[in-house]
């Protein structure tokens, strides 16, 4: 019923973002692997730790951004598009309470985002044990100078995760947007709340260098070690402060919604 | 079960320092059509959006089939067919938005749907931001007809409509609707309309309600006198207005037309004229004493 309304709305962006992340990250999963390993002639392990690693990394960057970018878009669809549309009215004198139609409407795209982000990294992570079975290696990726070791299954879910987190904050804060002007082009306030965030993160870069502001996407690995890959210290409290704020959104966009006249 | 389909009490709507309504106190029976009246702006749409769960109000209360508006809203919007803003999903064909509606109320029925599509000569496959103007406004009520409500909220559904149309709506208001002992609550100023199908009236000006009767008995209550003579009297609870031009006092009366007469004539006034008014007239005395925007119609 209201799932429909939002496929129908919302429908040529989420095939075409499906289709061209499954494109775009298989071939370059197959491309860049095999490129990478034909290159190196007998690699050691070490090379091909860094290889995927650096694949790993480069996967996070381009996915969190395409899938953002799509999250940006999606978040001009649902309550604040029928507000935007005059249709604000006859939506909301449907027998549902008005935070029924937010969490569907969020509910709908995050479980997209999901979607698309669990298949692509899952056809990335086939090609990925492809490799390392191919040089009879065990698929797993050294770090914290050799003292442990994360599985590339284990890696691949930190991107995901990280992925998530990057595009749920982005659409959440979208959304949010949306809300709150009450029409589609909210999605242009959401974008200058994060403009206004590199900004600032680029004038404190300047004028305050120890102070850093939290990155969209979030650091897997720690910056300037040359020993190979660190994780980064607190990922796991990383995650669920990011979560909290991806959560956060939908709930203060609820607390706008039921306060707003119609 | 109280016989009230809608009471408001004291029911007050401030937008910053402007009143849009004004302890409103209003009272539709059930089974009756209620015509609610009053110029743009008078305060008509916030009262029926305040009933809808849309917009809350300052202060005061409105009761929905005996439910409390602002706090039982699902229960009142499955059981009331609201037409709002006479805007729906503009990409949707009307088949799919009647897809999309059923899911939301329990007591849906497509036998309706279909019946009153082909009544009204709705094109099912346009979209709804290709139908026309008329078009648009009878699926809007189509949906909420279908939803087989007990009470309908209609804000200006015959506004910018052809007589072809208004008249087809109405007749399906009254005959299909109304004639089923359920309730429709109506806002307009187009008067002739509302008084060809309304039972009850309540016209509502800046936020006022001025009056709430029976349409029979405003009509049977309102006269306009005129009158010559001397001493004739300036004020009195039963005088709605009087006006003096050329030696003729012309009274229009809301109440106590026999005493009136009786005590005008015991003070030697002659009496030229006693006439029946009707809802415009009395609209236009009631509301219009400044004569400032009121409708065309209403002067007619």
């Amino acid at each position: 019923m209201y799932l429909s309304k939002l496929w129908r709305e919302g429908r040529i962006f989420t095939i075409l973002a499906a289709v061209a992340l499954l494109l775009f990250f298989a071939g370059v999963a197959r491309i860049n692997s095999f490129v990478n390993m034909a290159h190196l002639q007998n690699p050691t392990p070490d090379q091909v730790y860094g290889a995927v690693v650096g694949l790993a990394m480069g996967l996070l960057y381009s996915e969190s951004i395409l899938i953002s970018f799509w999250g940006w878009l999606s978040a001009g669809i649902g309550v604040g598009k029928n507000f935007g549309e005059d249709s604000g009215s006859y939506l909301l004198t449907r027998p549902r309470t008005r935070a029924w139609f937010l969490w569907n409407d969020w509910g709908y795209t995050m479980a997209q985002i999901a979607i698309i982000v669990t298949a692509t990294n899952l056809i990335f992570l086939l090609a990925i044990h492809h490799i390392f079975a191919l040089m009879h290696m065990p698929a797993a990726v050294p770090v914290d100078a050799g003292s442990a070791t994360i599985s590339v299954t284990f890696l691949i879910l930190l991107v995901s995760i990280a992925v998530l987190l990057c595009a749920g904050i982005i659409y959440g804060l979208s959304y949010f947007s949306t809300i709150l002007i009450r029409r589609t082009s909210g999605v242009m306030l959401g974008a200058g709340i994060l403009l206004g965030y590199f900004i600032l993160g680029g004038v404190l870069h300047h004028y305050a260098p120890s102070v850093h502001l939290p990155g969209l996407v979030m650091n897997i690995f720690a910056h300037g070690h040359h020993t190979g890959p660190q994780l980064s210290g607190g990922l796991a409290a990383n995650i669920l402060a990011r979560a909290a704020v991806v959560l956060a959104l939908p709930f203060a966009t609820q607390l706008i919604l039921d306060r707003a006249e119609i | 079960m109280t016989d009230l389909a809608i009471q408001t009490h004291a029911l007050t709507k401030h937008y910053g320092p402007l009143a849009a309504l004004d302890r409103v106190n209003m009272h539709v029976e059930r089974g009756s059509i209620y015509g609610f009246l009053g110029r743009n702006g008078a305060g008509k749409t916030t009262t029926l959006r305040i009933l809808a769960g849309l917009a809350p109000a300052t202060s005061g209360s409105a009761h929905v089939l005996g439910l409390v508006a602002g706090r039982d809203n699902i229960e009142i919007l499955e059981r009331t067919g609201f037409v709002i803003d006479k805007m729906l999903l503009p990409y949707m064909t009307g088949r799919e938005l009647l897809r999309f509606n059923r899911g939301f109320f329990p007591t849906w029925s497509d036998a309706l749907a279909r019946r009153y599509a082909e009544t009204l000569e709705i094109p099912m496959d346009r979209k709804f931001k290709k139908l026309s103007h008329g078009n648009k406004t009878k699926l809007c009520l189509l949906l909420a007809l279908a939803q087989s409500p007990e009470l309908l909220i209609l804000d200006e559904p015959t506004s910018s409509l052809d007589p072809l149309v208004t008249d087809q709506l109405l007749r399906v208001l009254v005959e299909d609707f109304a004639n089923d002992g359920r309730t429709i609550l109506m806002s307009s100023h187009h008067l002739s309309e509302v008084e060809k199908i309304a039972d009850w009236v309540g016209i509502i000006d800046r936020g006022h309600l001025l009056l709430e009767a029976r349409l029979d008995d405003i009509r049977a209550r309102y006269r306009r006198i005129r009158v010559t003579g001397e001493q004739l009297p300036a004020t009195s609870p039963e005088i709605l207005t009087r006006q003096t031009s050329e030696g003729v006092t012309e009274y229009v009366l809301c109440a106590g037309e026999e005493k009136f007469l009786a005590d005008l004539r015991a003070n030697g006034a002659t009496v030229l004229e006693v006439l029946p008014m009707n809802l415009s007239e009395i609209f236009v005395e009631l509301v219009g004493k400044e004569k400032n925007n009121v409708p065309v119609e209403a002067m007619a």
